[in-house]
């Protein structure tokens, strides 16, 4: 077998290729040297930090687009592809990858989306790279090369270990390669706009679901408990749209929201790109996962938290899913404590918390990156995954700690 | 259970070739009742086998020689309905289509809708990631679980998923979805709902050859459009089909396409106004459009005991289950003509064109050992077919005991030996549902026996796809 060139960058190895990478893998096993995997680098914090590593491997010139199926709707790319690359290969056959995450623009990897399960405000209506990601190939830290799933959407033979790799964040193998499942760009979409409390914005995302049209989006961008946007997206034909915009603004008015702004075009309702990437450095984003009706209870608490720490809290809601992203900024020490306490009282509602963009002085402060106080109840079978395809535990020392 | 009648409805679940009596059956009532089965089983080394409504066709729930199953049958109660969040708990052993009757009320349903829907169990949909003709658009039942209650087969309880629908780690309830029961037993399901569409339509479209509406198949996509259901049928399966069901399709039709458009009604009038404007541009030679619901049931009906109604015109029949890229669809029609002709053996065809998932059916007389040797032999070369195609052994029966042989055509050693890892993470004794999924000497190394259909399929209650 032919191993392709490794470019070292950065102290960072670069394999061209899975049997690169997996030659990389097989040294550092041979080495019991700790490995971070990393493509854009625009989530290394995510899911705890990892110190140090011997070896850091690089997907940056895994970067290859394998085989694009028009036919069929898929497309295999090597992982450290851009998606930012891909979507315009794809845009040319008008398809796309359904996925809109507001990290596109600093370079997400595909190998990246689907490790750390980021998408956008669209997973409300095509989900995340859990459902488009359809085949994987893997390294393994031993170097072994493990290929799963394939080229079709239906596929049931023996494990999805694709979904395994969803949410992983590089602490089980690396993904070298994925196979992905496209979806039919849309021709014409529009953005409808209202101002809404958090309660207002909860009625008024079921009323847009029980529609019966599909929203591709439904967000709410504001401070807590105060009025903010809500912005739903609809997509369609250009003979199509019309219609589901005024099906849509009917079952808002039903539940009283009068005040509709309705934007022609496609802006994205991505408000969380453009946030985060404001955010950068200093303020915390905290992610928290919750049922779509505890809303209005979570902006209530948070709201509470913020003024009892003194200080602002900005949020950015899937409401159709639950999802908030929550932009914290003010004394270190007031953060630390507010997501401390967050972590409690989402724990009890079987809701997570997760810490994605920080100042490392809050780890430190906190003493921990795991923000909520239990581990999930998966963590032995978690650990013991772990366990299985990394013995050693070297891929990415530091996340999930500390049941990893 | 063990009496020696009481056991002998275990012996198999929908693949009847393969039969063993279990040692001991548990009826679980509750989440307790499995955990205790199983941690006595742990105790004493002994493998145990789920097993929800026996409607599986590719040997799942099996048994071993000396193992007990454990039935989910009797935990069919729904335990929590949350319309707000459109979500619904459920037990295992509740029929498919009693979630979506439970949710109808509330303007809700379960889009998963395998064939055999109205007695599978979705403890067995769980199990198997089993699909349906309306996978094409709403995805499978992996895309419609927020959470799964499991008894490890070290005896815990744990909840995969939960109610936030950002996971923190590893996605487990991804991986154990479609795991066949080798990683778990399912005691409780919280499934996703959906706003039942507003407007669908449905129509038949008749063509001269199989490649024809394939060729229909392939331009729908490329259009775009992605309707709820793409269903084909050949010569050979209409005409057992008419002859069962009297369902309205075209006997002189070389085959038949169902297309079923949902959604809002402008967009479900221009969608549907495509499909029947591709299936005329591929040479349709007529279009039956369901004017009423009770003329899209009977299309449905039509269409859902297909394989049921395959016993009017042969003795016997093997279904398979493959799957390959859609755009290969004629290619591999022409190829399974081929090989049944070189086996002088009939093979009808009724499968999800949308999503390339293929169930030739094998017609042959099981009182010849010989024909049912070659109409085994043929079956198989087919699933391998679907592999040489880039596609798959399985687009939603499962691999089971079935073609766990033939795993080795799609995976290499690695690639197995890496999915035994998570087996062995969940199941370091190798004691849930063994010999299942993995070639196993024992499994390979057997002939199974005479295909016996199963009582419900005899009945007609249920198909195989």
């Amino acid at each position: 077998m032919t191993v392709g060139p490794v470019a070292v960058i950065d102290d960072q190895q670069r394999p061209a290729d899975v049997e690169a990478a997996a030659a990389l893998m097989r040294d550092s096993a041979a080495e019991r040297a700790s490995v971070l995997i990393s493509g854009a680098g625009s989530k290394l914090g995510w899911g705890g930090r990892v110190v140090a590593p011997d070896l850091k491997i690089n997907t940056g010139r895994l970067d290859r687009l394998i085989d694009y199926r028009p036919g069929d709707m898929t497309v295999a790319v090597q992982a450290g592809m851009s998606l930012a690359v891909l979507q315009p290969i794809l845009a040319e056959h008008g398809q796309w990858l359904a996925i809109d995450p507001p990290t596109e623009t600093a370079g997400a990897t595909i190998g990246g989306l689907l490790v750390s399960g980021d998408a956008g405000p669209c997973r409300l209506r095509h989900g995340t790279l859990r459902d488009l990601a359809i085949g994987c190939t893997l390294v393994l830290a031993d170097g072994t090369i493990a290929r799963a799933g394939g080229h079709v959407i239906k596929n049931v033979a023996g494990y999805d270990l694709t979904k395994l790799m969803y949410g992983s964040l590089g602490t089980l193998a690396l993904v070298g390669e994925v196979v992905l499942r496209l979806s039919p760009l849309p021709a014409a979409s529009r953005t409808i706009s209202c101002a809404l409390r958090p309660t207002g914005a909860t009625r008024a995302t079921a009323a847009v679901i029980g529609s019966g049209v599909e929203p591709s989006a439904v967000e709410w961008h504001g401070t807590p408990s105060h009025a903010g946007t809500l912005l739903v997206r609809l997509d369609g034909t250009g003979r199509t749209i019309e219609s589901a915009t005024a099906h849509v603004v009917a079952a808002l008015r039903e539940v009283g929201v009068d005040d509709l702004d309705i934007v022609s075009g496609s802006p994205s309702p991505d408000r969380g790109g453009a946030v985060l990437a404001e955010g950068r450095p200093g303020p915390s984003t905290v992610r928290i996962g919750v049922l779509p009706d505890q809303f209005p209870l979570i902006s209530q608490t948070l709201e509470g938290l913020a003024a009892r720490h003194e200080l602002t809290a900005f949020l950015i809601s899937s409401t159709g899913l639950g999802l908030h992203t929550v932009r914290l900024s003010g004394p270190i020490a007031g953060q630390a404590a507010l997501i401390d306490e967050l972590g409690t009282a989402v724990q009890r509602l079987d809701g997570t918390v997760a810490l994605r963009d920080r100042d490392a002085e809050l780890d430190r402060v906190r003493g921990t990156s795991a923000p909520m106080p239990q581990p999930p109840q998966t963590a032995a079978l978690q650990r013991a995954v772990k366990d299985r395809f990394d013995p050693d535990h070297r891929l990415a020392p530091g996340r999930f700690t500390p049941w990893f | 259970m063990t009496d020696a009648v009481g056991l002998k409805a275990y012996e198999c679940d929908g693949l009847t070739a393969f039969r063993m009596r279990p040692a001991l059956v548990v009826l679980a009532e509750s989440t307790q009742d499995v955990a205790t089965a199983v941690r006595i089983c742990g105790r004493y080394g002994v493998s145990f086998v789920p097993r929800g409504a026996g409607t599986g066709l590719s040997g799942g729930a099996l048994p071993g020689p000396d193992s007990v199953v454990i039935s989910t049958a009797r935990m069919r109660k729904v335990l929590a309905i949350d319309a707000d969040n459109r979500r619904m708990t459920v037990q295992p052993g509740m029929a498919n289509i009693a979630v979506s009757a439970a949710a109808e009320p509330y303007g809700l349903y379960f889009a998963p809708d395998p064939s055999s829907q109205i007695v599978c169990s979705v403890g067995g949909n769980v199990a198997e990631n089993s699909g349906g003709a309306h996978c094409l658009k709403y995805g499978f039942t992996t895309n419609h679980v927020y959470a799964v209650t499991v008894v490890t087969p070290s005896g815990e309880v744990v909840r995969l998923g939960g109610n936030s629908a950002d996971p923190i780690g590893p996605d487990l309830l991804g991986v154990f979805i479609g795991s066949e029961g080798t990683l778990g037993t399912v005691t409780e399901i919280v499934v996703r709902l959906l706003v039942r569409p507003i407007a669908v339509r449905t129509l038949v479209a008749d063509f001269a050859t199989a490649e024809q509406a394939a060729d229909a198949v392939s331009g729908l996509v490329s259009h775009g459009v992605i309707p709820a259901a793409v269903e084909m049928l050949d010569q050979l399966a209409i005409s057992a089909v008419e002859t069962a069901t009297h369902a309205g399709y075209s006997r002189d039709a070389g085959a038949a396409l169902v297309i079923e458009v949902d959604g809002f009604a402008a967009a479900v009038g221009e969608e549907f106004e495509i499909a029947e404007r591709l299936c005329r541009d591929n040479h349709a030679t007529g279009i039956r459009i369901a004017q009423t619901s009770r003329e899209r049931d009977l299309i449905w009906k039509g269409r859902k005991s297909a394989f049921a109604a395959m016993g009017r015109i042969s003795p016997a029949y093997l279904v398979q289950d493959g799957v390959i890229p859609r755009t290969r669809l004629a290619e591999v029609l022409t190829r399974i003509d081929e090989l049944a002709s070189s086996a002088a053996l009939r093979v009808a065809n009724v499968f999800h064109a949308g999503d390339g998932n293929l169930h030739p059916l094998v017609l042959f007389d099981s009182d010849d050992p010989e024909e049912t040797e070659r109409a085994e032999g043929l079956s198989t070369d087919i699933a391998e077919l679907c592999v040489a195609f880039g596609g798959s052994l399985s687009g939603e029966h499962g691999i089971g005991a079935d073609k766990a042989c033939s795993m080795p055509t799609m995976f290499s050693a690695d690639d197995l030996d890496t999915m035994k890892r998570v087996r062995v993470a969940f199941d370091p004794y190798g004691l849930a549902n063994p010999d299942k999924i993995f070639p196993t000497p024992r499994l390979c190394g057997e002939k199974s026996g005479k295909y016996r259909p199963h009582p419900l399929e005899t009945s007609g209650l249920i198909g195989r796809g």
